[in-house]
């Protein structure tokens, strides 16, 4: 558990000899000094002196953060107190905010604050006006709009600087590609693996763990590299995966991408959803930059994304090629017609052709149905069994007759006479037999369309067709938008 | 689970297999058709034990005509058989309400006539009255007979003449006990008042005999002299002795009794029961040939061939013990007298454990007698108890002058169209 600072200062040092700039790392710890008081006095209800030391801090070292925990100061102040003044000032360094950081992500919000802050300065002054003269103006509660604002709050900040300064800053993974490039500041939640990485210098990680209420800044000296290349991909689709000398470890990298790599010849995939894909072969000098710019042209493929209950134990056939041994099953397809198919034993397989959109996602859900017992199949094979060997039965009884008779007619001793009462029972086995016969075939008939019929629903499956959802990420800042990361 | 299923096809696969083998019950119909025999059911009427009696009627011609008598409801029936071997029951006449003779006996006295297409049935009738029905030309004509009350025998013959006829006529004599009665045909010539003649045996002092079966046969001519034109009458008495009696005791004899002629009476040791006892009379190169047939009213029955001479009796071989015999008649199953049988009918007689009856036919030879051993043996192909197959047995003239077998179980008339005996009598088969 860390114990509550106002500052945290960590120094990793990356290098094994670094040189420290001892001028920008007392401007970062007044700076840490002063937003550590701050927010003390912020807590304590010190508005005032809240802002000065925030204001202090900016003077040290401008980070936007500093100018939006000003303004949240003066606003809170205002709020209590329904002071004009506050509120004007509170509105004033909400504006610088935006300008040092128009990119901000809060922005929306902030100018909401401003606009609602006016109108209660506007309000505030039209009551004073209003009051009659010689009378102390009644204390004046915030209106319904600065409420719904809430409380405004300083908020925490996370600085990444490097020596030398403009190296890229990756999270978690390079994959996701940068958030920015040092001296870089935000907020950031959680633990997470911060890279910093510069050209003709040694890669930094460190892990960073934000925190509110707190300036962390992690400074990373970074070691040089001479021996070293570097690489610089850039694709005209933003967001687009890089693969350096072995597809089968995955991606590295999302365009924009830059990186030190090792001298040598190296092959570099770039590719992207619904894209053809740019492959360079590239021979890097120590020291050499080459920059890598894919022309990626769109190719008609979609992708097909097959789910469902129980689809871990169903094999999935495209084009009846098995496409995955267990699902779920994500593969990418040209466009056009397709063939699924999935099975699962003891579950009814379920076939259907499947058209794949170019850029587009078919997710099919497949509800595997369990397949029908054979039971009346097989009761209706024991049936005819059953009439098959009646009747042969009766057949053979009939034969027997007729031979019997046959015989004692041709010998004559004695002689049969016509109304001998075999003649009708052998007629009646015969009928019988053939009557017998032919329920036992249609029984058969029967029995083997139960067999092969399809009782019961068939497997279904629900097809949901979305565009890929390609996040723009343009920008030469490349701030890191859509990375999970949140200011 | 394939495997099964593989099974399960095999299986559906066979039935359809199976069918395509099924049985064709056509082939009974043509098997039907190709029998020998043809069973002729009893029509539609009140009467029971249809066939207790039957006897040949028509003695040529194209088919043949069998007279059929049911029992109880006395009925009459003419069955025609075509030459194809279809039947068809052409006189259905019921004898009770036309002759008020009620019912039948167990075994009625139904007479073929040896010299025309007729039958007489000889039927008690009242007291001291019997009755003699002829059929001939599907009409029956009654013939009263003055004395007999139950008649125990009764023969076809050519009578006498006599003194309001002149004529010798073929004629119906009935007896009862020991005494004979004439049944003169044409009434307005019978003798009045109605002769009697009681016979007498052999024996000093005579001894009064019980009449069990009665014959006729045409004595021979003596010394160079024609035949005489009348026949002689033969007597089978219940002590078991074969005689005979001159013809004239049709129209009564002096004294009123008779004793047999001389040498003319032969202890033979058989002895029958009243009514079915039978003296069968035919006539070859050889000579004349007596066959009787008796039994007792239990199991034992006894078949005897006698030649008759001018002097008396020969027996002609043994005598057979046949065990149920219950009545006889002759046959010969083609024109060569030498080939001629005795159809003897064992109405209780065992067919595989069934006492369904049979009727044996046993070949006759005029040197050897009757046959130890029956050349073939009828018998219902399904036997069922008390069926009494045999109870009645007629040799049937069929399709210009071939002979077939008809046998009378109950309420069932079989026709052999062909044994083994002849060849099919049938048309176009």
């Amino acid at each position: 558990m860390r114990t509550r600072v106002c500052f945290v200062v960590w120094f990793v040092i990356c290098a094994l000899v670094a040189p420290v700039a001892a001028q920008q790392a007392d401007a970062l710890r007044k700076a840490q000094s002063s937003f550590d008081q701050a927010q003390i006095d912020y807590l304590a209800g010190k508005y005032d002196e809240a802002a000065k030391g925030f204001q202090e801090a900016y003077g040290a070292r401008q980070f936007p953060q500093f100018l939006y925990n000003i303004g949240a100061c003066f606003h809170m102040k205002g709020k209590r107190d329904s002071n004009v003044d506050s509120y004007a000032q509170a509105v004033e360094y909400y504006r610088k905010y935006i300008e040092a950081d128009p990119n901000a992500t809060d922005k929306a919000k902030v100018e909401k604050a401003i606009g609602v802050l006016t109108d209660e300065i506007k309000r505030l002054k039209e009551a004073a006006q209003a009051k009659p003269a010689g009378q102390p103006a009644p204390p004046a509660a915030p209106s319904a709009e600065v409420q719904s604002l809430g409380d405004a709050k300083p908020r925490s900040l996370v600085v990444v600087e490097s020596e030398p300064q403009g190296a890229t800053v990756y999270l978690d993974d390079k994959k996701n590609g940068s958030i920015g490039t040092t001296p870089w500041s935000g907020s950031i939640e959680g633990t997470h693996k911060v890279i910093i990485e510069k050209r003709g210098y040694m890669q930094s990680e460190s892990e960073v763990t934000g925190e509110p209420n707190k300036l962390f800044v992690l400074r990373a000296v970074l070691g040089k590299q001479d021996f070293l290349g570097w690489v610089q991909v850039t694709s005209n689709v933003p967001g687009a995966v890089v693969f350096i000398d072995d597809k089968s470890v995955g991606a590295v990298a999302k365009t924009p991408h830059s990186q030190n790599i090792k001298p040598g010849k190296h092959t570099l995939w770039v590719t992207a959803e619904g894209y053809d894909e740019t492959v360079f072969e590239v021979d890097i000098a120590p020291g050499e930059t080459k920059e890598l710019r894919a022309n990626l042209k769109g190719e008609p493929v979609g992708r097909i994304n097959v789910l469902g209950f129980g689809i871990e134990d169903a094999k999935i056939y495209l084009d009846g090629k098995l496409a995955c041994d267990r699902g779920p099953c994500m593969k990418t397809l040209p466009q056009g017609e397709h063939t699924l198919r999935v099975e699962r034993g003891g579950m009814k397989s379920f076939e259907r052709k499947v058209a794949i959109q170019a850029r587009a996602e078919t997710t099919v859900k497949v509800t595997l149905v369990s397949k029908p017992g054979r039971g009346d199949a097989v009761v209706a094979f024991i049936m005819a069994g059953a009439f098959g060997a009646g009747g042969a039965y009766l057949g053979r009884e009939a034969n027997k007759l007729r031979d019997e008779l046959r015989q004692q007619i041709d010998r004559g001793d004695p002689p049969v006479d016509s109304r001998d009462d075999r003649f009708q029972k052998g007629k009646i086995y015969a009928i019988a037999a053939d009557a017998t016969f032919v329920i036992a075939g249609i029984t058969a008939v029967t029995a083997i369309y139960y067999t092969f019929r399809d009782k019961g629903p068939p497997s279904s499956g629900l097809i949901d067709v979305r565009s890929f959802a390609l996040s723009p990420q343009v920008g030469p800042g490349y701030a890191g938008l859509g990375m999970g990361v949140s200011f | 689970m394939r495997t099964l299923r593989l099974r399960l096809i095999a299986l559906g696969a066979a039935a359809p297999l199976f069918a395509a083998g099924g049985c064709k019950w056509t082939d009974f119909d043509d098997l039907e058709a190709d029998t020998w025999v043809t069973s002729v059911e009893k029509p539609d009427n009140p009467a029971a034990s249809w066939g207790v009696a039957i006897a040949r009627l028509t003695r040529d011609g194209s088919g043949g005509t069998l007279a059929v008598l049911g029992a109880t409801d006395s009925l009459y029936n003419d069955l025609v058989i075509d030459s194809k071997g279809g039947t068809k029951i052409t006189t259905e006449l019921e004898l009770n309400p036309q002759f008020a003779i009620g019912n039948l006996a167990t075994e009625p006295l139904l007479l073929t006539s040896p010299a025309s297409d007729e039958v007489a049935l000889v039927s008690a009738l009242e007291v001291s009255r019997s009755l003699v029905i002829r059929s001939s030309g599907g009409q029956l004509t009654g013939v009263p007979v003055i004395g007999p009350q139950q008649p125990s025998a009764a023969t076809y013959m050519v009578s006498p003449p006599h003194a309001a006829d002149p004529e010798a006529r073929l004629q119906v004599l009935v007896a009862q006990n020991d005494a004979v009665f004439p049944a003169y045909f044409d009434q307005t010539k019978a003798l009045m008042p109605p002769p009697k003649c009681t016979l007498r045996d052999e024996q000093i002092p005579p001894q009064m005999i019980t009449i069990r079966a009665l014959g006729a046969y045409r004595p021979p001519g003596v010394a160079g002299l024609p035949p005489p034109a009348f026949d002689d009458v033969l007597v089978l008495s219940e002590s078991g002795k074969l005689m005979a009696y001159p013809g004239s005791v049709f129209n009564g004899c002096m004294g009123g009794m008779v004793s047999p002629k001389m040498g003319f009476a032969k202890d033979i040791g058989l002895s029958g029961v009243q009514g079915s006892s039978q003296i069968l009379v035919f006539t070859d190169p050889t000579g004349t040939y007596a066959l009787v047939q008796a039994h007792t009213d239990g199991i034992k029955g006894r078949l005897g061939l006698y030649r008759i001479t001018d002097t008396g009796f020969e027996e002609v071989g043994a005598a057979r013990d046949i065990d149920r015999l219950r009545t006889a008649a002759l046959f010969q199953p083609s024109a060569n007298v030498q080939q001629r049988y005795v159809l003897a009918g064992l109405p209780t007689a065992d067919v595989r454990d069934v006492a369904s009856g049979l009727v044996q036919v046993i070949e006759l030879s005029t040197t050897t007698g009757v046959a130890a051993e029956p050349t073939l043996t009828l018998a219902d192909a399904q036997p069922e108890d008390t069926q009494v197959f045999g109870r009645s047995v007629a040799a049937l003239p069929y399709n210009n002058g071939k002979n077939i077998i008809a046998v009378a179980a109950d309420n069932e008339i079989f026709l052999y169209f062909r044994t083994n005996l002849y060849d099919e009598t049938r048309e176009a088969r």
